[in-house]
C-alpha cells in the first residue's frame, strides 16, 4: 500500500508520477498499521539564497521503520535539525503524536517529545563506564540526595535488556565496545528516556558489515514494540534490507513516499537522482548518455596526448582500490563518489599522503611518493580539503599564506617587494577579492580563500594538481573563477587536474571524464557526452553486490 | 624598520575599505586608531622615560640609571628572544628561565670549583643550554607531550640542577674571575654596557631571520597553521625542535651575561625572569604588528616595563617595596593584552561587515548566473 500522507505540497506531478503499478500489502506487524506518530507538514527553511526544505511533507507511524533518501544537500539534515530543535523551521507545522506545533524550541523540548537522535558517532563519551553514559543522561537515581548506584545499575540494565545487552559489564569503558554495542547503548539511554521516535543518521558509515545485522535486528525488535525510526542513509542496500517505508527528498523537495515492497533499488536510485521511470539505462551499462550534458560542460573535447600526464594501474590501500584510470596532460579528471566512496582516499594516495600499493607513472617515468615533499619535488600539488584546517594559516598574510615554503637557499633573504608584487599579481589572476596582499586570511570569504589556496598551488606551475572538495561551501561565482582558472591553465600549460568532490554537479560541469568510486571500488569511468549527474549518481550508489561485480571485470 | 612602516601603510589601506577598480600605490590616509594600536606601547615608552625623568631628574635621568636598566634587562631580552622563538611556532616553553639560571650557575661555578677557564665555562654552559632545548624539542615533537607539560618538567628538572650544583648557597670567587670574562659584563661601549649590544644585535638577527629568511616564513606558518605547513612540504617537525633547541641557546647566552654581569654564582639568579620575559612577549605582540609575536616589540615592550619598574622603585615610600615589579609587569600585561584583544574582536566585527556587504553587492552581479543555474535545476527535475 502506497502511503502517502500529508498535504502534497508542490511536488504532486513528481508524488503522483512515481506511484507504483502494484499495491503490496505492508509487511506484516510493521508498518502501516499503526498510529500516526510524526508528521511534517509543509516545511520550509530557507538559508540566504539556498532553499533547504522547499516545504516538505513526512509522515511516520508507530512501528514504522522509515528510511529517508536522498543525495547530499537535499534537505534531510536540515530537516533532522529541525527535529532536533536545533534550528526553527521558516513555515509548515510538525505535528508530534497528535500535538500541532510550529517548532521544537529546543533539543531538550525534542527529548521530552520522545524523539531521540543517533548520529554516526553515537555520541557516547568514550572514556568513561556504560553505566556512567547511560545515567549522564537520563539522571542518576538518587536516595537522600546521595546517587543510588544499585538503582540506577538496576534502571539501566532493564533498558540494556530491550536492546539485546543484559549481560554487559556495566562499569566497562564504552570506548572499549564493538561498535555495535555502543549504538546500541546510545539506543538504550534514548529508550529509558522514554523515545519513541528514534532518529538514525547515518549510523551505519563505522559499522562493519555484521555490525549493521546486528544494530537492525535491535531496530527491528524495537518497531515491534512500537517505537519508529527514522532511517537516513545513502546506503540502498540497507534501506531496501530496513525499511517499511521510504521517502525521497530531492532540492529540498519530497518526490516520493512508498511502501518498501513497491519499489526496487535501482528505481530508488532514480528518484534520488531525478531520474524518470522507464528511460534510464541499466546499472550494468554505466555511461550510457541519459540526457544532453548540463549547460556550462566544455563542449569541445580537450586534445588527449600519447603519454598520459599521470597512469594509473591497480593502485589500492587498505580500503581503496583497485584503481585504473590513466590523465592526459590538459584534461580535469574528476574523482567522485558518496562522502565515504574513499575519492579523498585516492587523492591523497595519489600525494603520498597515505599509503598504497600499486603502479604509478608520470609522464611515463614511475611515480612512487612517500610524503607530500616527494610529491611536490615532482610538480604534484596537492590541494587539501577543508581549507581553514589543511590548507590556509587564518591568522597569516595573503602573501605570506601564497608564499608559505619559499624555495630560494636559506641564506637568501625574501625581497619584500619583490614578493608582494608577485603576490599581487597572483591575486589579480586569480581575483581573489580584496586583492590586499597583506589582509588576514580569516578576512576573507570562503570561496576568496579557496581561489587563494587554488592560486598558492598553481603559482608553483605544477604538472598535476590533486583538488579536494574544492569548492565546498563556495559561492557560484568563486565557482566559476575556480573552473575558469584551471580551465586556463589546462590550455596554456597542458596542466592536468584530479578533482575530487562529492558534488556530482560540480562532476558534470566541470570535468572531462569522471571515476566513480563507492566503498573504495571503481564503478565506472564516464567521458563525454556521457558525465551527467544521473549517470554519476547512479554509479554512486552501486551496492556492495555491484561492486563486486564492477570489481570482478 | 622599513618593511614594519610598509605594513603599517598596508593596514592603513585596509581600513579605508572601498576599492574603486585598480590602485597602484597604497593609500596615505590617516588613519588615527591603526596608528595607536601599533604604536602606543612605543609611545608609552617615551612618555614613561619622560616623566620620571622630570620627576626625578637627580636619580632616574642619569646616565648611570639609564645604563644600568639597558644592561640589566638584556638578560630579560634573551629569555624573551628565546620564548618567542618557541611561540612563533606555535609552542611554549617555561623552562627558559631555569635554563637561564642554570648556566649562570656554570659559568661562574665551572671558573671557580673546576677550574676551567672562561672560554670552557662558557662553552660548556651553552652545550647545556642546547641540550635543555633538544629535551624539550624531543618530548614535544617525539613523544607528542603538550608544550606546556613538557616544559614545566624540565622548568623543574633544570631547577633542581642548579639547585644540586651550587648546594643552595652563593658562591663567590675567592680569586677574581678571568679578565675577558669581567669584560662581557662590565666593558662599556659609548657607555653604554656590552650585555646591552649583545642582546640589541641578537634580536635584530632574530628579527631578520624571522621576517626575511626563508626559515622565518616557514616558522610562522608552522605556527599559523601546522598542518598546512607540512601539506606544503614544511618538515614541520624539524622546525618545532629546531625552535626549541634556538630558544635553548638564547637562554644560555642570558645565563652567560647574567653570571659576566653578577660574577658570583647566587641560587634562583635568572629564574625570576620567567615572567617579566614572557610580560614582554605577549605585550610585544600587541604592539608594531599587532596580532603577531614580534621582535621589535619585544624591545619595546621590556624596556617599558623595567623603565616603568625603575622609575617607580626610585620614587621611594611604598613604590620600592618589592611588590612592585611583579604587580606591575602583570597588571601591564593583563590590560595590554586586553585591550588589543579588544582591538582585534573590533577589527573581526569590521571585516565580517565589509565582507557582508561585498557579499551583497556581489548577489546582485551573480543573479543572472543563479537564475541560469536555478533554471538548469527545473530542466533537470522535468527530465
Amino acid at each position: 500500500m502506497t502511503v502517502m500522507c500529508g498535504s502534497d505540497g508542490g511536488d504532486s506531478e513528481e508524488s503522483t508520477s512515481i506511484q507504483p503499478a502494484h499495491h503490496a500489502a505492508p509487511e506484516a506487524g510493521s508498518a502501516g498499521s499503526g498510529a500516526v506518530v510524526l508528521e511534517v507538514r509543509s516545511l520550509r527553511r530557507v538559508y540566504g539564497a539556498t532553499i533547504a526544505l522547499a516545504g516538505v511533507d513526512l509522515c511516520l507511524r508507530a512501528g514504522e521503520i522509515h528510511g529517508l533518501v536522498g543525495q547530499n544537500g537535499a534537505g534531510k539534515s536540515t530537516l533532522i535539525r529541525i527535529l532536533a530543535g536545533l534550528e526553527p523551521p521558516d513555515s509548515g507545522e510538525i505535528i508530534i503524536q497528535g500535538e500541532t506545533i510550529s517548532a521544537l524550541s529546543s533539543s531538550a523540548d525534542a527529548t521530552k517529545r520522545g524523539l531521540a537522535f543517533l548520529h554516526q558517532s553515537f555520541g557516547l563519551v568514550e572514556s568513561v563506564s556504560i553505566l556512567d553514559n547511560i545515567c549522564l543522561v537520563t539522571g542518576y537515581i538518587r536516595r537522600g540526595g546521595r546517587i543510588s548506584w544499585k538503582e540506577s545499575a538496576v534502571a539501566a540494565r532493564r533498558t540494556l535488556a530491550r536492546v539485546g545487552l543484559e549481560d554487559v559489564d556495566l562499569s566497562s569503558e564504552a570506548g572499549q565496545l564493538p561498535l555495535s554495542q555502543q549504538a546500541a547503548i546510545a539506543i538504550a539511554r534514548a529508550l529509558q528516556l522514554h523515545a519513541k521516535i528514534l532518529v538514525l543518521d547515518e549510523p551505519t558509515s563505522a559499522l562493519q558489515e555484521h555490525e549493521v545485522e546486528v544494530l537492525f535486528e535491535i531496530v527491528r525488535n524495537l518497531a515491534t514494540e512500537g517505537v519508529s525510526c527514522l532511517f537516513v542513509s545513502h546506503r540502498m542496500d540497507e534501506v531496501m534490507a530496513l525499511c517499511d517505508q521510504v521517502t525521497v527528498f530531492r532540492d529540498g523537495l519530497r518526490v516520493a513516499s512508498m511502501a518498501r515492497a513497491a519499489f526496487t533499488e535501482a528505481r530508488l536510485v532514480d528518484l534520488i537522482a531525478g531520474i524518470e521511470q522507464g528511460k534510464g539505462p541499466d546499472m550494468s551499462a554505466p555511461g550510457v548518455p541519459t540526457a544532453p550534458p548540463v549547460p556550462g560542460a566544455p563542449d569541445r573535447e580537450p586534445p588527449r596526448s600519447n603519454t598520459p600526464r599521470l597512469s594509473i594501474h591497480g593502485l589500492r590501500s587498505a580500503s581503496v582500490g583497485p584503481i585504473d584510470v590513466r590523465i592526459d596532460p590538459g584534461r580535469i579528471v574528476g574523482v567522485t563518489g558518496l562522502a565515504d566512496s574513499g575519492h579523498l582516499k585516492l587523492a591523497a594516495m595519489i600525494a603520498g599522503l597515505e599509503p598504497s600499493m600499486g603502479l604509478m607513472e608520470l609522464d611515463g617515468v614511475p611515480f612512487k611518493p612517500t610524503s607530500v615533499s616527494h610529491a611536490l619535488s615532482c610538480a604534484v600539488a596537492y590541494v587539501p580539503p577543508d581549507r581553514l584546517v589543511f590548507g590556509l594559516a587564518g591568522g597569516l598574510s595573503l602573501r605570506e599564506n601564497l608564499f608559505m615554503n619559499p624555495s630560494q637557499p636559506w641564506y637568501r633573504p625574501i625581497h619584500p617587494h619583490l614578493e608582494l608584487q608577485r603576490a599581487r599579481d597572483i591575486l589579480r589572476d586569480s581575483s581573489v577579492r580584496p586583492e590586499e596582499p597583506e589582509r588576514e586570511v580569516s578576512t576573507l570569504s570562503g570561496g576568496n580563500q579557496q581561489k587563494l589556496l587554488l592560486a598558492k598551488w598553481l603559482s608553483i606551475h605544477p604538472r598535476l594538481v590533486l583538488l579536494c572538495e574544492a569548492t565546498a561551501g563556495v559561492d557560484v561565482g568563486a565557482k566559476r573563477d575556480i573552473y575558469n582558472m584551471l580551465r586556463a591553465r589546462c590550455a596554456d600549460e597542458g596542466l592536468a587536474v584530479v578533482m575530487a568532490s562529492s558534488d556530482f554537479v560540480e562532476m558534470s560541469d566541470a570535468c572531462d571524464e569522471v571515476l566513480v568510486l563507492a566503498r573504495g571500488s571503481q564503478i565506472s569511468l564516464l567521458c563525454r557526452p556521457d558525465i551527467t549527474v544521473a549517470a554519476i549518481t547512479r554509479a554512486a550508489y552501486s551496492s556492495p553486490r555491484q561492486v563486486r561485480e564492477a570489481t570482478a571485470i | 624598520m622599513p618593511k614594519t612602516s610598509a605594513n603599517i601603510i598596508e593596514s592603513m589601506e585596509i581600513g579605508s575599505g572601498d576599492r574603486g577598480g585598480e590602485q597602484p600605490g597604497p593609500i596615505r590616509k590617516i588613519d588615527v586608531a591603526g596608528f595607536l594600536s601599533c604604536y602606543a606601547i612605543p609611545l608609552l615608552l617615551i612618555v614613561i622615560v619622560a616623566t620620571f625623568c622630570m620627576l626625578k631628574p637627580s636619580t632616574f635621568a642619569t646616565a648611570d640609571n639609564i645604563d644600568s636598566v639597558l644592561s640589566i634587562e638584556a638578560v630579560t631580552i634573551m629569555v624573551a628572544l628565546a620564548g618567542a622563538m618557541v611561540l612563533v611556532v606555535g609552542e611554549f616553553d617555561v623552562s627558559l628561565a631555569n635554563n637561564t639560571a642554570l648556566v649562570a650557575a656554570l659559568v661562574v661555578g665551572l671558573q671557580v670549583l673546576q677550574h676551567l677557564s672562561w672560554i670552557e665555562a662558557i662553552i660548556v654552559g651553552l652545550v647545556v643550554s642546547v641540550l635543555a632545548g633538544l629535551l624539550n624539542g624531543f618530548l614535544v615533537v617525539k613523544l607528542r607531550m603538550s608544550s606546556f607539560v613538557a616544559t614545566l618538567g624540565t622548568y623543574s628538572l633544570l631547577e633542581g640542577a642548579w639547585i644540586w650544583y651550587l648546594s643552595d648557597q652563593t658562591l663567590s670567587p675567592t680569586t677574581p674571575l678571568a679578565t675577558p670574562f669581567v669584560d662581557i659584563g662590565r666593558s662599556s661601549i659609548f657607555g653604554i654596557y656590552a650585555p646591552f649590544f649583545v642582546a640589541i644585535i641578537l634580536a635584530f638577527v632574530a628579527w631578520f631571520v624571522l621576517s626575511y629568511l626563508p626559515t622565518g616564513r616557514r616558522m610562522y606558518a608552522v605556527g599559523g597553521n601546522r598542518q598546512a605547513a607540512k601539506l606544503s612540504g614544511i618538515k614541520a617537525d624539524r622546525m618545532v625542535i629546531g625552535a626549541f633547541v634556538v630558544a635553548g641557546l638564547l637562554a644560555g647566552i642570558g645565563g652567560v651575561l647574567l653570571g659576566a654581569q653578577y660574577l658570583d654564582a647566587s641560587p634562583g639568579a635568572g629564574s625570576e625572569l620567567l615572567f617579566p620575559a614572557f610580560a614582554a612577549v605577549f605585550l610585544g605582540a600587541t604592539t608594531i604588528r599587532p596580532g603577531r609575536y614580534n621582535i621589535a616589540g619585544i624591545l619595546v615592550a621590556a624596556y617599558a616595563l623595567a623603565f616603568m619598574i625603575s622609575g617607580l622603585q626610585q620614587l621611594g615610600g611604598v613604590w620600592s617595596e618589592q611588590w612592585v615589579g611583579p604587580t606591575f609587569n602583570g597588571a601591564a600585561l593583563v590590560i595590554g593584552v586586553a585591550l588589543s584583544t579588544s582591538a582585534f574582536a573590533a577589527k573581526e566585527r569590521r571585516s565580517k561587515r565589509e565582507q557582508l556587504r561585498r557579499l551583497v553587492v556581489g548577489a546582485k552581479v551573480d543573479r543572472p548566473g543563479e537564475q541560469r543555474n536555478s533554471a538548469e535545476g527545473a530542466n533537470y527535475v522535468e527530465r
